[in-house]
Order: C-alpha cells, then structure tokens, then sequence
C-alpha cells in the first residue's frame, strides 16, 4: 500500500443520467482523510447513485472520481481494495454464518489466511457478535446483519468505509448504536467514513454535511456551521380561513420560506414576531416558533422536508424475499 | 478442530439421502427370482446334447446341467429341464424360438457375446470356449500336414478356421465325431486335431497329448447361461450362487470331470 | 488492529484471483449443502426415474414379449434410462445453481462481488465451477443406485463417467446463467425446470432410445420425423449418448462426438455468458 497523502475521496464535476432524469449533475466535493462525511438528502437525491460511482459499480458520464487518489474508472481494482462497503440493500449470505460470510469475504479480497483468522475475531469482537460467530446469517436481527456487513468491509485493507443509508430500517437504538461503531472505526482506525443517510437527526455526528437533492450538491459544511448559515428561525402559522391566509400571503411575500399543508412558514426574527401577532394574532388558528436546526437548514436549502416514500418495486422484491423467498422454489 | 455437531449440520442431510439410496438398491427391481421360489424349480432350456456341456447322459449330464444343479440347489429349489433341440444350433438366441414362458434359464451353448446380450441378460461366464488343437507331437510347422477338424453343432467361426488352415499350407479332413478324430490322430492319419476346446481337453486328457488354443485371431468365447432380459433378481442370484461355487472349487471340478485339465483361458 | 498488515503479504494477482475462485466456489459448495429442498429434490428425481418409472418400464423393453420379439437392444430399460437420469439430475442442479444469480444480483451478493478485486471472469468461473461441483455431487447419488440398476460400475468407467459428468455440468451451469442474466423478473425455478430442462432431457433420447437397428430412413418410418429432427439436433441426445457408451457400453454415435459436443457446449455458453456478464 502507497502510504497516501492526499485526499481520501475527490469527486470533480461528476454526472450520470439515466434516460431523460439527470441522476448527478456536476457534483464535486472532497473528503480529507479521517473524516466522517455525511451525503444528506431525501430518497432519489443521488446519493445511492454516486455511491454506486465511487465503489465503480457505474461509470459516470462525465467529471472524474477518485478514492484513495486513484480513478474509479481507469484503476478500479486499486480503488476497490481500499474500500470497505456496506451496501444500502442487506448483502450478506443468509445461508452461511456469520463466521463464513466473513471468511469468504476474506478470501475474495485475497486476505492472507492467518490475518484473515486474526481480523474476523477481530471485527466480531468489535461489533460484538463473537456469541454469533457459528449462528447462520438469518437468524441475525436487522441490527446486528448491518453490523456484520460493518464487520465484513474491514476485513480487508479498507482506508476508506462507504455506508450507503447503514441506518435504514433500524429501530432508533440500533441506529444510535451504528453511529457508535462508526464514531469508534474513525478513532481506532484511521478511517474515513463516507455515508449517506436521509434521517437528518443523524449527521450531527459527522464531521462535515454534504446535502445534496435532484442530483446538486446544495451545501457542504459542519453540521453547526449549516445550522447557522442556514437556520433561521421561523414562523409557522395555521390561518383561520382562506381570506386570512392570503391576507397573510399578501402582507409578507417576502419572507414565505415553505406553506406545507394549511401552515405557511414565514423567517422570522423577533421583532417580526411582535408585529405578526400584533397585526394577525386573532386571524391564526396555531402559531409556532422554530429555533435553527439542520432540519430546518434542509428546509431552507430543498424547499422540502425529508420524508420516507411508500416502499419502491425493487423494495417489495426484496421484502420478498426476506420472507423466505428462495431461488430454488 | 472439526465439530462434530456442525459436522452432522453441514453433512447430516447428505449422509440420510445417501443412506436412504444405498438403501433403495436393496429394494427388489422385479419378482424373478420371487416366482422361482414359489414354483420351488429353476425350469431350463437345454439341447438334447451338446457335449461336453450336455450330454443327455443321467449319470452325467454335462457341465452345463451339473453347474445349474449345483446353482439350484443354493437357491433352494429343484432345476426342471426343459429340452429343445433348437438351441446351440447356432449362435444367435434369437433363432432358439424360447419363451418366457418354457424356461427361466438357458443353458447348453449360450455365448456371451453382443448377439446373444441383444437377447439376453446373461450370467458371469463359468468357462471359455473356442477352436483348440490337439496333436500327439507338438506342431510347429503346418505346412503340408493333414488336421482332422471336428466342429461343433454350434456356429463356431468355420470359414475363419478354414481360411487360417489353408494360409499355412494344412490340408483339411472334416470329421462327424469324436472317436473319429481320435482315430485318426492314433493311427497318424492326422497330424493335428481340431475342435471345441472344452471336448479338445477331455481328448487330450484321456490320450495324454498336448492341447492349445487355435492361434487368438479365431475367436473365443466365455459361455454362460442367458436369462432374460429384466430378471435382475435371478440374475443375481445365479450370479452368487455360481461366484460361490468357483469360490469353493465345485466349477473347477465340474470342469476337470468332463474335459480334463481346460484350457486356461 | 491488525490494519496494513496485509501490505508486506500482497499476494500476486494470480494467487488473489485463485483465493478468491476458491472463496466463490466454496460459497456455493456450502449454500448447495445447507439447501435441504435442492437435497431432497436431488434424491427423489432418481428414485422415482430409475425405481418407479424405470421399473415400470422395464418389462416393456424386453427382448421378447412371451415369444414376440420387439426392438432388440443390449440392455434392459432400467440399464438404459440410467444415463439419462445421471444427465438429468446434473442438469436440474447445475441449472438451479445458476439460477441463483439472479438472486445474488437481486440481493446484494453479486454487488460485494462486483466491488471485490476480482476479475469478472474470476467471479463468473467462481459460480460456475461451484455450481458444476454441486450438480456433479447430485449425479454421484444418482451413481449410488447403479447396482439397483444393474449397471457395472468399474473404477474406469466411474472416472471417465465423472468426467463426462463434470463437462456437462460446467455446460448446462453456464447456460443457466446466461438465461439468467436475460431474464430481469424472477417467476421461480419452476419456469426453468418447465421451459428449459424438461424439454431439453425429453427429446434427447434419453426416454426412449430411436431404434438403433434401424437405418436413418427406417427410423423416419417408426418415428415422425420432427421428432427424430429434433432430437438429433438436441446436443444433449450426444452427452447422454457418451455417458451411456461410459455407462452400459452402448452408443448409437461415436464416443468423440458426444464428448466434443458437451466440451463444445461447455465452451460456447460459458463465452457467451462471460461476453454477457462482462456487460452487465
């Protein structure tokens, strides 16, 4: 291995269209070594596609990426050794244990057979399966399968981890529990950790926040620092009729930041507030007040919130056949 | 180390399947052999004579017929014979006119070869046949000699022996019987007699000379008894029955009785 | 942590690819084993082909029928539709092996692979050469009822059987997987054993035989003739012929040509299903 100076990810003017739908468009960003960075944005951003770019299962149709300074299209054997992946879709071997799934993957990736011993008690231990180690790989809960596929991409030499939405479909404690493991791999390992995630709770943890929508990058920042680029506060109201409402809308077009629902959303400081409520305190329903937060940032910078959508084609395949679904039937 | 229950959960499944299909082979494909039993005799079909196979003698009947004897008798049951002149006459089984319904097992005459296995199932061959010579003196030369041929009912390769005797130069003396042939030798005659291997060692044996196989690019042949085609459970009863019976060396001494020492093959 | 360890042991490309064909291959070897429906279905295809269906056959092949002749052949029928069976069981597994690329493809699997530093040959050959293995291993346990069948099974023509074996199953593994890679929803083996295998194993006379005493125009006579042209235009009526030559020592067609069309189509499909994986 090339002792790397040198970013860990370098992704430059990259696009991807599939058909008529502009998948990526001109995105570019880089990530420093050691660093957890966070793609944020709702189902159909991109995301999954660029992911899909850096671990060179795509091409992109223009712009260059590189992992580890080498190019995902020309050298994607050299890129594909230094990452580790944890693909959004569980991969693992429902059939195997969760000790074999491990060893093959070893195997596949050419790991020596003694460091590959020493590594998959390694990695069991740290994710704490080492009790499941001879359990098959179905009998696992949703939690411990990702934690498994953690375990798996650092088998290997991996500098760099790609999670791909690691969190989705985990309860709240198994989520929070996944962002410990990530937090510890950083500190432990030196790694860098790219991942992409549409819960916006979660990438307060990460060191920078790329958040991304129809295939734009919108803002790359710290999580406090888009917090207050971004954040304002807000004013959201819910008018008592139709007449209020566009009185409302008349009155203050300049500071509509979104209307969802009968809410209508207006930035807000103080003394904005006192005078809203002076001038329409009796001709709202509700009225609310919301302080800066990366949902709010989101917001701001999407015109849209962050919301799960009904379950797709390939989705209700998989569902499938995680019921027990099997090729032999 | 090798887990013995994580051994029994990756190969218990295919140790029980092949288990179970091992098993199966013991299962009886058909009721042959079930039928023999029941009827307590092993009917077969033999010539009237075909010496030295059957004789039509009582006191000895033959190779053929004391081997059936000795096979039926480990099966438990009585041999039937049923007798038909048909068979032997030549090589082709088809040609016999048998039935499943005369017989289960035909003996006197049967070859193993791909016409008769066309027909036929047959058993593991219990002796070899073929064109053998016996001469008082050894012959290495055949050149202008007179050999005495004896043949067979059966459809021996006559036009290869004959061709083979006349490219070294032999005259040819065709003989009806045995005595004939031995005569003939004793009163030199002939130089050399030719005939089945089986009555060329029991010549042989009784007037001490030398015998040996015509030269290989005749053919020889194993002779065996023919079953029909799908009784695989007689077949391989008969198929035991006779291993046992080499084994214990009765097939041997059957042999010696009635052809001397044969010819090994 | 044990991380960079690896940096003084990098292996060579060819030792990385090898270990990893062996990681492929085991994979399959394990998930065949552990596949108990793949397991019954491999033991209850030759019991009830050579038991029931042989059995109940066999006294329709006999040479005569009390007295009358019918067609003259040097085996019985439970001797003759044994190849057929080994053929079939190594098909129905190879093609059930195969077809699981379409799940890997579906659930992530086949993307850990794809991401691997391994060549796609490498991993299209990893799948392939399990799969064969697994479809011999299902062919063996059709061998175990050889002595039930009658079949003299000797140590040569047990090896050269396997070897047959095995080329017919790297074959019939590849062209699971290039019917595989052409389909794009998954309706269950089902639809393979029906379109694929059935048809295949029925018309390559492995059933019933086409009369070998027979000249070519008699045997227009005995049979339609889209039949007889179908069947002499199904390459594995040649593969189940070598295998019965192997086997019961009868075939109708020269040795090599059986052996050169399973090496043929063994050759042929896993190029093509490589061209369609290298795309993929």
């Amino acid at each position: 291995m090339t002792p790397m100076a040198g970013p860990a990810i370098r992704v430059a003017a990259v696009s991807k269209r599939y058909g008529r739908t502009l998948a990526l468009d001109g995105v570019g960003f880089t990530v420093p070594r050691n660093e957890i960075f966070a793609l944020l944005g709702p189902n159909g951003a991109g995301k999954t596609t660029l992911m899909h770019i850096l671990c060179t299962i795509l091409a992109p149709d223009s712009g260059v990426a590189e992992v580890a300074g080498f190019d995902v299209a020309r050298a994607p054997l050299e890129a594909r050794s230094r990452l580790g992946i944890v693909f959004q879709e569980p991969s693992l071997d429902d059939r195997l244990t969760v000790r074999e799934n491990l060893e093959i993957h070893g195997l596949v990736f050419g790991v020596p057979r003694s460091l590959r011993r020493q590594r998959i008690t390694e990695m069991l231990a740290m994710v704490d399966l080492t009790d499941w180690a001879d359990k098959p790989a179905r009998a696992l809960s949703s939690g411990m399968k990702r934690r498994l596929e953690i375990a798996r991409a650092l088998i290997h030499d991996s500098e760099i981890m790609l999670l791909d939405e690691p969190t989705a479909g985990l309860d709240a404690q198994s989520r929070a529990r996944m962002w410990e493991y990530v937090r510890r791999l950083k500190a432990e390992r030196q790694l860098t950790v790219l991942v992409t995630t549409h819960y916006i709770e979660e990438v307060e943890d990460a060191d920078r926040v790329c958040i991304i929508d129809k295939g734009k990058v919108l803002a790359i920042d710290t999580p406090a620092a888009l917090r207050r680029q971004q954040g304002e506060q807000m004013l959201v109201c819910t008018p008592r009729s139709e007449s209020d409402r566009d009185a409302i809308l008349e009155r203050f077009a300049d500071r509509i930041a979104h209307q969802r629902g009968g809410e209508i959303a207006l930035r807000a400081d103080e003394a904005f507030i006192e005078s809203f409520l002076d001038q329409f305190g009796q001709r709202v329903r509700a009225i609310s007040t919301e302080t800066p937060s990366l949902e709010t940032a989101f917001l701001s910078l999407t015109g849209r919130e962050l919301r799960d959508r009904a379950a797709d084609g390939r989705e209700v395949t998989l569902a499938f056949g995680k019921r027990g679904g099997e090729h032999t039937r | 180390m090798p887990d013995p229950r994580r051994l029994a959960r990756n190969f218990g499944a295919i140790g029980v399947i092949v288990g179970l299909l091992l098993a199966v082979t013991f299962l009886p494909p058909d009721n042959a052999l079930h039928e023999v039993r029941a009827s307590g005799a092993l009917r077969a079909c033999t010539p009237a004579t075909y010496p030295p196979l059957v004789t039509g003698n009582p006191d000895r009947p033959g190779i053929d017929i004391e081997l059936l004897k000795a096979v039926a008798a480990r099966l438990g049951v009585d041999l039937a014979l049923n007798v038909n002149d048909a068979i032997g006459r030549d090589f082709n089984p088809r040609n016999w006119g048998l039935t499943r319904a005369q017989c289960q097992v035909i003996a006197g005459g049967v070859v193993d070869s791909q016409q008769t296995r066309s027909f036929l199932e047959t058993s593991p061959p219990h002796a070899r046949t073929g064109w053998a010579v016996i001469s008082p003196q050894p012959l290495n030369d055949w050149t202008d000699r007179t050999i005495g041929v004896l043949a067979p009912v059966s459809g021996f390769d006559r036009i290869g022996l004959a061709s083979l005797l006349r490219d070294r130069g032999a005259r040819i003396v065709v003989v009806r019987t045995a005595d004939e042939l031995v005569a003939g030798l004793t009163a030199r005659r002939f130089d050399a007699g030719v005939t089945e291997a089986l009555l060329a060692s029991r010549l042989a044996d009784e007037q001490r000379w030398p015998v040996a196989w015509a030269p290989p690019s005749l053919q020889r042949y194993g002779l065996v008894f023919g079953l029909w085609k799908g009784d695989l459970t007689l077949k391989r009863a008969i198929g035991g029955a006779l291993h046992d019976l080499e084994a214990s060396g009765t097939t041997a001494a059957i042999l010696r009785r009635y052809s001397g020492a044969p010819l090994s093959p | 942590m044990s991380r960079g360890d690896g940096a003084g042991v990098r292996r060579s490309w060819l030792a990385a690819q090898l270990g990893g064909l062996y990681g492929l291959w085991l994979r399959e070897v394990i998930r065949a084993i552990r596949d108990r429906g793949q397991l019954i279905g491999g033991a209850s295809r030759p019991i009830l082909w050579v038991l029931i269906l042989g059995i109940g056959l066999n006294p329709y092949f006999r040479g005569e029928v009390y007295g009358q002749a019918s067609f003259v052949v040097p085996f019985t029928y439970l001797q003759f539709i044994f190849p057929g069976v080994v053929a079939l069981n190594v098909m129905f597994t190879s093609v059930q092996s195969a077809v699981s690329v379409v799940w890997d493809r579906q659930f992530g699997f086949m993307r850990e692979v794809l991401t691997s530093p391994l060549s796609r040959t490498t991993i299209l050959l990893g799948k392939i050469l399990g799969g064969s293995t697994v479809a011999l291993m299902h062919g063996c346990l059709v061998l175990l009822l050889a002595r039930f069948a009658d079949i003299p099974l000797t140590i040569l023509g047990a090896v050269q059987a396997l070897g047959l074996m095995a080329i017919l199953s790297f074959a019939v593994t590849s062209l699971g997987v290039v019917i595989a890679n052409r389909i794009r929803t998954f309706e269950g083996f089902g639809v393979f054993s029906n379109a694929v295998i059935m048809p295949l194993y029925f018309t390559s006379s492995s059933m019933f035989p086409l009369d070998p005493s027979l000249s070519k125009d008699q045997t227009y006579v005995t049979y339609p003739e889209w039949l007889v042209t179908i069947v002499t235009y199904n390459p594995l009526t040649y593969a189940v012929d070598a295998l019965r030559g192997v086997l019961i020592g009868y075939h109708q067609f020269p040795m090599w040509m059986g052996i050169g069309v399973v090496v043929a189509a063994a050759v042929i499909l896993f190029s093509i299903a490589l061209y369609d994986f290298g795309r993929a």
